[in-house]
């Protein structure tokens, strides 16, 4: 069975998400934060990373740095709820440059997350 | 010599005019224009110090013998006007209008020091004023925008768990069960809130200029969906927005940003009283005639958009609108929001090449109407507009007189 390992600070996002994907037939792996996830995927590698980016210990951007550093081949896709209207920077923009394969905007409709990953697994 | 007799304080307090009052050559009372003049904060800065410490010797050398008032004397002199220098505790050496008047302070003779900056002066430090009033505003801005992007991220993960739960839960519950409809309920609500956190996003984003052929109407309904949820209930809205403009050359964030701006300051001025907030968006016809009579418009077709406020006594009067035309006629410390706000619509507006006339007074209610240039080759007759195409510049205000 295709995996996934969603890494969300959110208690309440990450098992909503899991709950949807465990539904539609995936084995699905938690993390609260980068570091964790980091590990979890190096004792367990899956199929794709569903990455949450504003996390207060290690960041969506630095985790998907390190991953892709040590897996290069890992599917990252990257959610946030932040937005670029100050001017900074569009999280999702650079999660991209950093490699991640798709991003998602938040808050999403179950369908658009679901689709999100099948896509993934398939490609 | 003939000394006034009662000098209001609460008057000076509002002048424009630096107001100083001195005993036996002194300071005693400075207005709060006078103190920005001194480069001072606090009256306790300035009192008690020698005239000659802040006005030049150009200027003491003129002044009338009894204005130090060492002593009595009657020569039947009653005042002087004269120009010269003022030096400011922050080091300023400012050039002065001077008028002196003895008069009556605390039971004795004192003279009164009316102090007007020299135009060319004005100019610099009101930029100065202006400048600091910015920054102010600017840094304000920026630090609500940076809360408002952190209530904005929690405000989207709240709504993910809303809707990801709430199209988990309508699965777990058959078709037919009224709980079904409810979360349909919670459902639609959390779209709907999604959607105005979207747009909001979209206003605020910084975005690079693009000004190219734009249908303001359009635009105009769109944008007012998303602000009348901003506008206090005590306000009513009454829209007449025509159901066809004429487009113009424009950059759409900056038309929103002006929108924004002037009911902002519509809704300012009836924040306490309540009120009726007007906003208009039609083609108009500005002839010859008109024109001439009309400051800054040439003849044509203009979009207009007007935006009314019913009174209330606290937005921007034609006056005050007036200054930020001719900047050298202000000598005010502006409130920063309220300054950057009608800095920001003259800006527009200007690099559009358009036009704005304020009319009206803070009591009865304002009326800005802001006159866009058609773009020339696509003025043509409107279809299904709620105006008349001949409509002129006089009948709208004619029609603005007896219903606004």
């Amino acid at each position: 069975m295709p995996s996934v390992l969603v890494i969300d600070d959110d208690d309440q996002i990450r098992r909503m998400i899991r709950e949807a994907l465990e539904q539609a037939g995936y084995v699905v792996q938690e993390a609260r934060g980068g570091e964790e996830g980091l590990k979890r995927y190096r004792a367990s590698p899956t199929d794709v990373v569903l990455m949450d980016i504003l996390m207060p210990d290690q960041d969506g951007l630095e985790s998907i740095l390190a991953l892709r550093q040590e897996f290069p081949s890992a599917r990252v896709i990257a959610m946030t709820g932040g937005s670029d209207m100050i001017g900074i920077m569009n999280f999702l923009d650079v999660a991209k440059m950093l490699g991640a394969c798709r991003t998602i905007q938040k808050p999403f409709e179950l369908q658009t997350l679901l689709a999100a990953v099948a896509a993934e697994i398939n490609a | 010599m003939e000394y006034v007799p009662v000098f209001p304080l609460a008057l000076a307090d509002q002048l424009s005019d630096g107001v100083i009052v001195a005993t036996e050559g002194s300071l005693r009372y400075v207005n709060p224009s006078g103190l920005l003049l001194l480069g001072a904060e606090w009256l306790e800065q300035v009192t008690g110090k020698p005239l000659s410490m802040f006005l030049g010797p150009d200027v003491i050398s003129k002044l009338p013998p009894w204005a130090e008032l060492r002593r009595r004397d009657d020569r039947g002199e009653t005042g002087a006007t004269m120009t010269g220098h003022l030096f400011g505790l922050d080091g300023r050496r400012v050039a002065i209008h001077l008028s002196s008047l003895p008069i009556l302070w605390e039971r004795g003779p004192a003279c009164l020091l009316v102090v007007r900056q020299a135009r060319a002066d004005r100019n610099v430090v009101d930029q100065l004023l202006l400048t600091e009033a910015q920054q102010v505003a600017s840094s304000k801005i920026r630090t609500v925008g940076m809360l408002a992007a952190g209530i904005i991220h929690e405000a989207n993960n709240t709504l993910t768990a809303v809707l990801g739960y709430g199209q988990l839960a309508l699965r777990l519950i058959p078709a037919d069960n009224k709980a079904h409809r409810h979360v349909q309920q919670v459902i639609a609500s959390g779209r709907k809130s999604s959607e105005l956190i979207q747009q909001i996003l979209m206003f605020a984003r910084p975005s690079p200029e693009t000004r190219g052929p734009l249908s303001l109407h359009i635009l105009a309904n769109e944008f007012l969906a998303l602000l009348r949820s901003a506008i206090p209930s005590w306000i009513v809205v009454k829209e007449e927005i025509a159901d066809v403009t004429s487009p113009i050359e424009a950059d759409p964030a900056q038309m929103r940003l002006l929108l924004a701006n002037l009911i902002a300051d519509a809704v300012h001025a009836m924040r306490r009283t309540g009120g009726v907030l007007h906003i208009q968006l039609h083609d108009e016809d500005v002839s010859a005639d008109q024109a001439a009579s009309a400051d800054g418009l040439s003849a044509g077709r203009y979009v207009c958009l007007r935006v009314m406020d019913s009174g209330g006594g606290g937005g921007m009067d034609a006056r005050e609108m007036r200054r930020l035309v001719e900047p050298s006629a202000t000598t005010d410390v502006l409130d920063g929001e309220r300054e950057m706000r009608r800095s920001a619509v003259l800006g527009i507006v200007s690099a559009h090449g358009g036009t704005v006339i304020v009319d009206g007074s803070l009591e009865s209610g304002m009326r800005v109407s802001v006159f866009f240039p058609a773009m020339a080759s696509c003025v043509r007759q409107k279809e299904g507009s709620r105006f008349s195409s001949s409509r002129s510049l006089a009948s709208a205000y004619r029609d603005q007189d007896s219903g606004f």
